[in-house]
């Protein structure tokens, strides 16, 4: 690295610094005062949002509720005992260098019965996949990804269903919508389209055992609302060119609602994406945010949720009251435990990779089958020598 | 003294003078410090030795938990003393092994593997062991001299009197305390303290 080089980019960067921080916060204010003047213009929002996803349907936008764009929402009181369930899922990807072609997908769980005393149950799930390939050819890191993700929501679901005498709060860590390859690629959109499908089935299964799911949302830069706004400042007959005019950019949702107190929510939007009439009925998604931090810190995080939650208060009461309590139980760094353990559960470590290789190779070698080697490139890297960090 | 012979958890490292277990939290209250344990050196041989120092060990979680200004809830406290990775280790200082059923106080010829499991002598065990030949396990305890080798006598004095006496020879503590006398004849300040920490030991279970 010529360290001289980038020594010398970091001091322009920090010189750049203060003038960039003072556009942005003019935005912000902008953004602020769109805010408070569309505070209780919510119905006429929506409408020009959903006006603008008709013109385009790549839009992605936050809809405003009945809840005033402004609103805050105190800390509910303490939640009674819960079940609080939480996955996650973590994959060894696919590596045309290694010798073995095969991948795996490891989903951990943990089920909590909050106050009880009592140490949670932790569930593993492993599905190790070899020598196969995808419609379009090799498997890629993004079609693990997607499977990651389908199966760790299909996962949380299956154990949401099992008997459990406690109200049920179903969590994973991200949204709640499902991610994944949109090309115009025909068999990519197809298996994402596949995916969804066993999705959208698992999230029916969550409404039916009336758990109380959402996706949370770790440090969000997300900017949905801020896009709306952006819409509001829109004039009618340029609401087709949204997407292009975005006043706003560099501006968070997150620097928006920094104005909530410890323990309050924002006011609930839902979502408007492309895919927005998939999730449709009671589980169309909607998102607020939540100061999970202290008088010391504050730290917004969003949350996602179905619109079974969204539209039951006493759910999600209960959801803003466990979430905090959940952060609050990490101390300075306010995180759901839940879902800290889970993703301590699912995660593979190098370690672990390098045994289920031996092992595989193992088994193949013992029933004749010949693995091959590693490329000669990742030879040379795994040489020993100079350190790599 | 508990009187069944249990595993107490499974190696993690070892030597010819000693070795580490590890064991979940939840399992603290056993063994104790000065107990007598066993490993296996294959399917006939056995090293034993001496429990003298357990250490809870914390990782970043741990500290992330400590960090609050609220005290940490139960159910939390369990998942991590009952769920995570091996939080206390055990560390055992060797004195002898046996061969085919026969009792040395020598060091043993090699050294337990990983992940065996390390069992608690049973009364019985710890009468036939320390009641073998004149003593000479002790010497081990006394070499080395990082360790509180006083406190260390006394608690495994204590526990194995416990067994002699519960066997028939009550006297087993006098004789293990004369013992202890004449290894320690030319050091007189260890003495001194190695008897003090035994009579405080004895004295309280008189």
């Amino acid at each position: 690295m010529d360290l001289l080089s980038v020594k010398q980019q970091s001091a322009q960067i920090a010189a750049n610094a203060p003038q960039e921080q003072q556009r942005v916060q003019a935005l912000r204010n902008k953004a602020n005062e769109l805010l408070a003047e569309h505070a209780n213009k919510g119905a006429e929002l929506r409408a020009k949002v959903e006006l603008a996803a008709q013109l385009d349907s790549w839009l992605r936008a936050a809809k405003p509720t009945d809840e005033p764009l402004t609103a805050q929402f105190p800390l509910p009181a303490a939640p009674g005992s819960l079940m609080v369930i939480a996955a996650d899922g973590s994959q060894i990807n696919p590596d045309r260098h290694a010798a073995l072609n095969f991948y795996l997908v490891n989903l951990g769980a943990i089920l909590m019965r909050t106050h009880s005393g009592q140490a949670p149950l932790q569930r593993v799930q492993s599905e190790l996949h070899y020598a196969e390939y995808s419609p379009t050819g090799s498997v890629t890191q993004d079609q693990v990804g997607l499977e990651r993700d389908t199966n760790e929501r299909i996962f949380l679901a299956s154990l949401a269903a099992e008997k459990h005498d406690l109200p049920v709060l179903a969590l994973t860590d991200g949204p709640l919508e499902l991610w994944g390859s949109r090309t115009q690629d025909s068999q990519e959109q197809q298996s994402y389209l596949s995916a969804l499908e066993k999705y959208l089935t698992a999230l029916q299964a969550l409404h039916a055992t009336k758990a109380i799911t959402a996706g949370y949302v770790d440090k969000p830069r997300a900017d949905l609302v801020v896009r709306s706004l952006e819409i509001a400042a829109t004039p009618q007959e340029m609401l087709g060119d949204t997407r292009k005019l975005r006043y706003l950019r560099g501006v968070t949702d997150a620097d928006l609602f920094a104005f909530l107190a410890p323990g309050e929510r924002s006011a609930l939007f839902a979502h408007q994406n492309q895919l927005s009439g998939r999730y449709e009925g009671p589980l169309t998604l909607h998102f607020f945010y939540l100061n999970v931090g202290d008088e010391r810190s504050s730290n917004l995080a969003r949350v996602e949720v179905p619109a079974w939650v969204a539209q039951n208060r006493a759910m999600l009461d209960t959801l803003h009251a466990a979430l905090v309590e959940q952060c609050k139980l990490l101390g300075s760094r306010p995180y759901p435990y839940a879902l800290h353990r889970a993703h301590e559960i699912a995660v593979v470590s190098r370690a672990e990779k390098d045994e289920i290789t031996n092992m595989l190779q193992r088994a193949l070698e013992a029933e004749g089958v010949h693995t091959g080697d590693m490329s000669h490139k990742q030879a040379l890297k795994d040489l020993p020598g100079r350190g790599r960090n | 003294m508990t009187d069944t012979n249990y595993p107490i958890g499974r190696l993690l490292r070892s030597g010819i003078t000693g070795f580490v277990a590890g064991c979940p939290i939840v399992e603290q209250e056993r063994p104790s410090f000065g107990a007598l344990v066993r490993a296996p050196l294959g399917p006939n041989d056995s090293i034993y030795g001496v429990v003298h120092e357990l250490s809870i060990l914390d990782d970043g979680l741990v500290r992330q938990l400590v960090t609050r200004d609220q005290p940490v809830d139960d159910t939390v406290i369990a998942d991590n003393r009952v769920n995570r990775t091996v939080p206390m280790e055990i560390s055992v200082l060797a004195v002898g092994h046996s061969h085919n059923g026969a009792i040395s106080h020598a060091l043993a010829p090699r050294a337990p593997l990983s992940l065996d499991a390390i069992h608690q002598c049973s009364p019985e065990e710890i009468v036939t062991f320390t009641n073998h030949g004149r003593f000479g396990y002790l010497r081990h305890l006394l070499r080395d001299t990082e360790l509180p080798v006083g406190e260390l006598l006394a608690a495994h004095v204590r526990q194995a009197a416990a067994a002699n006496a519960t066997a028939g020879q009550p006297e087993w503590r006098t004789r293990a305390a004369q013992e202890i006398i004449a290894l320690l004849r030319d050091d007189y300040a260890i003495l001194m303290q190695v008897l003090g920490a035994l009579s405080d030991v004895l004295e309280n279970e008189q």
